[in-house]
């Protein structure tokens, strides 16, 4: 391989570091929420889409918080359908390009005057958060 | 749009759809032992820092690989001992990228970092 070429795969590489990046976490809560296996109390289900910019370079996730940070949107989610609970599990945590995200990407990618279609501007990625209320 | 290129998108989104699916199940894990809030009157007496991978073939339409929390964090505590303020993130790495594209994306795979504290 070429120097020129790899120097290419070394800056793409370098770029991509860190792409996509999606933070579970928590900052504040007023019930204990924790990571455990299912006691099948009555599952939600809690779906967020997440938003990255520039061929998923520039992660737009902390620009937009709010609207695309999973673990407190399902916290949120849970609470709301079982008000009282004591506590909260998360049993599962899901990532994928869902059938949506592919259709928006390609879209995107295809529509994108700066790359020329043959990269993304904006990229969408979907996580799913499986969460019980402790009775 | 041309037909063609509305024909990939939809073919592309039925073959794509559900590709790199990374699932991290919590099964092996009892409860009140980890958790993403801090716990009361708790002492810190470590941090966690693991990684694990998640990997797939084919530009991410075969998973060969999952992430299990229970691997990564029941091996770290010790009898008595919790989690507290636990982080879980997911991300492409230098290698992971590197990885990728050496192989064209045949081969994919994505790293997935825990940290917090170890409290007694």
């Amino acid at each position: 391989m070429r120097l020129s070429k790899l120097l290419m795969l070394g800056v793409i590489c370098a770029g991509m570091t860190g792409c996509t990046s999606i933070r579970y976490a928590l900052e504040d809560s007023d019930v204990p929420v924790s990571l455990s296996r299912p006691a099948m109390t009555g599952k939600v289900t809690t779906e967020n889409r997440h938003y990255f910019g520039a061929a998923a370079l520039l992660t737009w996730n902390d620009f937009i918080g709010s609207l695309s940070q999973p673990i407190p949107a399902a916290v949120a989610r849970t609470t709301r359908k079982s008000e009282g609970t004591k506590g909260i599990r998360v049993t599962a945590i899901q990532e994928e390009w869902s059938p949506t995200d592919i259709g928006i990407n390609f879209l995107v990618g295809a529509a994108s005057p700066l790359t020329g279609g043959l990269s993304q501007a904006l990229l969408t990625l979907t996580t799913t958060t499986n969460t019980e209320a402790n009775k | 749009m041309n037909r063609l290129a509305l024909l990939a998108a939809v073919s592309a989104t039925l073959v794509l759809g559900g590709c790199n699916r990374l699932t991290l199940k919590a099964d092996e894990i009892p409860e009140e032992k980890v958790f993403f809030t801090p716990i009361k009157g708790a002492k810190v007496v470590g941090t966690l820092d693991e990684s694990q991978t998640a990997s797939w073939f084919f530009w991410g339409l075969t998973p060969i690989g999952q992430p299990d929390a229970s691997q990564a964090l029941a091996p770290r505590l010790k009898a008595g001992q919790r989690i507290q303020n636990l982080v879980i993130k997911t991300q492409v790495s230098v290698m992971d990228a590197v990885l990728s594209g050496l192989t064209l994306g045949i081969y994919q795979q994505r790293t997935v970092n825990y940290t917090g504290e170890i409290v007694q």
